[in-house]
């Protein structure tokens, strides 16, 4: 991906030319099978071109990220949901705290504010 | 030569004691002076780590000693155990008896099994949670300098420390974007402190010792030790944040930005709510009580000391009375 943000669109052959060059060596086959499943993941889009498919990414960087984040995120807290959690959150769960208990706490804070202490 | 099926029996004294000393001590804490308000955080981390630890680890010393009672017995050829087979025995050769005893195999095959289960399933949880904090710290856009705190983007609230072995400080960017400065200063601090603290391997270890627990009990000393150690957070934030106003007004600030929708699972972050215990403990100069702490830990030593030393010189009738008490 990092490759097809910096330059593209691409053929497999020129993905696989330019990972040789960072030193990174893989088959032909392995590239083309790796492009195409990130092409059946909606990552990328692909064109034919002169017998051959070039590639470029469907995302943005920064969309990726977000996309890819989330994701953890989302697995992270479902697979947490009624068990002990493995995380130590700053504020927990909210479900109790009512309004008043809010403004009662609100209050208290101010009050220790106004004292300067 | 060690007969494995003689090794049940000692299962089964370890799992008794275990438990037995883990309701014990569960009375001990609920009756004890550590659960008012004032008897300082540091003071009810301990009672709490105590009373989920040292259960196994006397049970598994009471087993060590009758172990080596037994084995040394065996070298020195004064075994009795051909002497008296009206019972069963606590012995590693001659104990094999306890095969005959379905109801024995069942009980610490059930207890195996849904230890094995929960292991397994925190196992699972354990390296999820390390797959996502390696994808917050290869993703997430850092915070600070030494790249422990992330911002993930995400329409959520949250902010945690996660991972056990790479830990890192996932801030969701809702929860960022609505927090004043100083508020996200004191939220790092807090969470940075679970990092300094190693809470989340300790709580990894007290959880595992809890597995040899009564369950009332480790639930409650496992709320206790989770709230001292938000607590415990709380001083040390608000001693880098600017005092205890601001991490009690971050706190505030957090908890009311989760009212609004998005919300999350309710179980996602922890099914306690410790908003208000910690606001009034931030609010209330409540002492943090090393001393006690200390003292605590040195009464702890002591009695597993003497629980074991105990178990030691009385070695010889402590092995007849759980031979008659087992069957």
């Amino acid at each position: 991906m990092d490759l097809l943000w910096a330059a593209s669109p691409l053929t497999v052959r020129e993905v696989a030319a330019r990972l040789e060059l960072a030193d990174r060596k893989l088959a032909y086959t392995t590239v083309m099978t790796t492009l195409d499943r990130l092409f059946k993941k909606s990552l990328l889009r692909r064109h034919a071109e002169n017998l051959a498919f070039t590639y470029e990414p469907a995302l943005s960087k920064d969309d990726y990220r977000r996309r890819v984040l989330e994701g953890v995120v989302s697995d992270l807290l479902e697979h947490s949901e009624g068990t002990e959690p493995v995380l130590a959150a700053f504020v927990d769960t909210t479900a109790e705290l009512g309004e008043e208990t809010l403004k009662r706490l609100e209050e208290l804070v101010a009050e220790r504010r106004r004292a300067g202490r | 030569m060690i007969d494995p099926v003689a090794l049940l029996a000692f299962g089964l004294v370890f799992l008794g004691t275990s438990l037995a000393l883990s309701g014990l001590l569960g009375a001990v804490l609920r009756c004890g002076r550590f659960l008012r308000p004032g008897s300082g955080p540091l003071a009810r981390r301990r009672a709490a780590t105590l009373v989920l630890a040292l259960p196994p680890i006397l049970a598994l010393g009471l087993v060590l000693v009758l172990a080596a009672e037994s084995a040394q017995k065996l070298a020195s050829g004064t075994d009795h155990c051909l002497d008296h087979g009206h019972h069963l025995h606590l012995c590693l050769v001659h104990g094999g008896d306890w095969a005959s005893r379905p109801l024995a195999v069942a009980f610490v095959a059930v207890l195996v099994v849904v230890m094995t289960l929960r292991s397994g399933r925190r196992a699972v949880e354990l390296l999820l949670g390390q797959r996502a904090a390696r994808s917050f710290k290869r993703l997430g856009r850092p915070l600070t300098a030494d790249g422990l705190c992330r911002v993930v983007p995400s329409s959520q609230t949250f902010a945690f420390a996660l991972g056990v072995l790479e830990p890192v400080v996932a801030v969701s960017s809702r929860t960022w974007a609505n927090l004043a400065p100083g508020h996200r200063q004191a939220l790092l601090a807090h969470e940075r402190a679970h990092v300094d603290r190693r809470d989340l391997i300790a709580r990894e270890l007290l959880w595992t010792a809890s597995l040899f627990g009564l369950p009332a009990t480790v639930r409650h000393a496992l709320s206790l030790w989770q709230l001292a150690s938000e607590q415990l957070c709380d001083r040390q934030a608000a001693g880098a944040a600017g005092g205890p106003g601001v991490v009690a007004e971050a706190i505030l600030a957090v908890a009311r930005l989760c009212k609004t929708p998005p919300p999350l699972p309710p179980a996602a972050l922890g099914a306690d709510s410790f908003v208000v215990e910690r606001i009034e403990s931030l609010l209330s100069d409540e002492p943090e009580s090393a001393t006690a702490a200390a003292r605590l830990l040195d009464a702890g030593v002591l009695c597993g000391l003497v629980f074991i030393l105990g178990c030691a010189l009385f070695s010889e009738p402590l092995h007849h009375l759980l031979e008659t008490f087992l069957g």
